[in-house]
């Protein structure tokens, strides 16, 4: 019983000495990886772009084109997440301003799919 | 024999608890809340993200924050990248998403940037962040315009074809790339930008000359036409003629 006690406490030392290294000294790197997996605030930073294109553009078919390339859901949902994100992370107002009229003039369902 | 087991137990159980941690942290349950910077994207999602950065700078003229979008992808040179990406569409290796019905605005794009972020000193642009230029306008012009300092005819009959070829200095004499420079002669226009052939010259671009015609350059945004250039004519060895090509530098004063 002993032998099983010490087997368990070096197995749990070690659990934790792998779960330290493997998520805190040498985490998985990310390699040629889509643009759904970088951090909220990254993506966020994304829909911004095509809103400051969006703003001085007349055409939103493009606007919706390119959200649609650098992510999977439909353009209303990750316009509308990334002005979430702005608005709690405290983006400056004239860039809140550009995602809301993003987020407006994006379907909020993916036109191409049948409910 | 059994003086030694205890001790290859605590081994079994601390490398196999291990493992258990390491194939957790890796795999089942990776840490989540670890930077994922677009310097992890695919090469293709970083080519569209330049050309998006691009485009934003167009609308917008904001120097500033597309150097720090640019800064994001991990290259070690952000404008060489640009020219690398105009390089890589001209010679269609390449298809945007953006720009599919007009790569040649995309190579604009791309090379308007590259030239606007080898002027930029971190002065805030002249638009507040947010304020939308109209489509279609141009950024605000950072190059001082160029002037013609010399001409040179090329004669060298081993050439298949006659080039115009235009070489950019800036005021010390160095190299400018990322510069738009138009051609235009009668019934046409044609783009060219230097620094897409770097292995000539950084400040490089050429385009064909078609023998009888008379062209006009311009080096934009702000240069004054060169006109009445046309391919010279030389003469080989055994008298006969061909035709030559141009050399024009010009430099910022």
């Amino acid at each position: 019983m002993q032998r099983w006690k010490r087997f368990l406490l070096t197995l749990v030392i070690g659990l934790l000495a792998g779960l330290i290294y493997g998520w805190l000294v040498s985490p998985v790197e990310l390699v040629d990886t889509t643009p759904e997996m970088l951090s909220e605030d990254y993506r966020t930073d994304i829909v911004l772009m095509v809103a400051e294109i969006h703003a001085g553009a007349t055409d939103p078919g493009s606007s919706r084109q390119v959200l649609a390339y650098f992510f999977p859901q439909s353009p209303g949902i990750t316009a509308t997440e990334a002005l979430a994100y702005a608005s709690a992370a405290g983006y400056a107002q004239p860039d809140l301003s550009l995602l809301l009229d993003l987020s407006r003039a994006m379907p909020a369902t993916d036109p191409g799919v049948s409910p | 024999m059994n003086r030694t087991r205890p001790w290859l137990d605590l081994l079994l159980g601390l490398l196999l608890g291990l493992s258990l941690g390491l194939a957790v942290a890796w795999w089942v349950a990776p840490n989540t809340h670890i930077d994922r910077s677009p310097a992890a994207l695919h090469s293709d999602y970083k080519d569209e993200f330049r050309l998006l950065v691009a485009s934003t700078y167009l609308a917008t003229g904001d120097t500033g924050r597309a150097q720090v979008r640019l800064s994001l992808l991990g290259d070690t040179d952000i404008v060489s990248a640009l020219i690398d990406e105009a390089l890589r569409i001209q010679a269609g290796q390449v298809h945007t998403l953006q720009f599919s019905q007009d790569p040649e605005l995309a190579v604009n794009a791309l090379a308007l940037l590259a030239n606007a972020l080898q002027d930029y000193d971190g002065t805030p642009p002249a638009a507040p962040t947010g304020t939308p230029v109209t489509s279609g306008s141009s950024p605000t012009p950072t190059l001082s315009a160029f002037t013609l300092v010399s001409t040179e005819t090329i004669c060298d009959p081993d050439q298949e074809v006659s080039l115009g070829e235009v070489r950019l200095r800036d005021r010390t004499g160095n190299p400018v790339p990322g510069v738009e420079v138009l051609v235009t002669w009668e019934g046409g226009r044609q783009s060219i930008f230097t620094g897409l052939k770097p292995e000539i010259d950084p400040g490089y671009a050429d385009f064909l000359l078609t023998p009888g015609t008379e062209y006009a350059i311009q080096v934009l945004p702000s240069s004054l036409p060169v006109p009445d250039l046309s391919a010279p004519v030389c003469t080989r060895e055994d008298g006969s003629s061909y035709s030559g090509g141009l050399r024009l530098v010009f430099q910022q004063p």
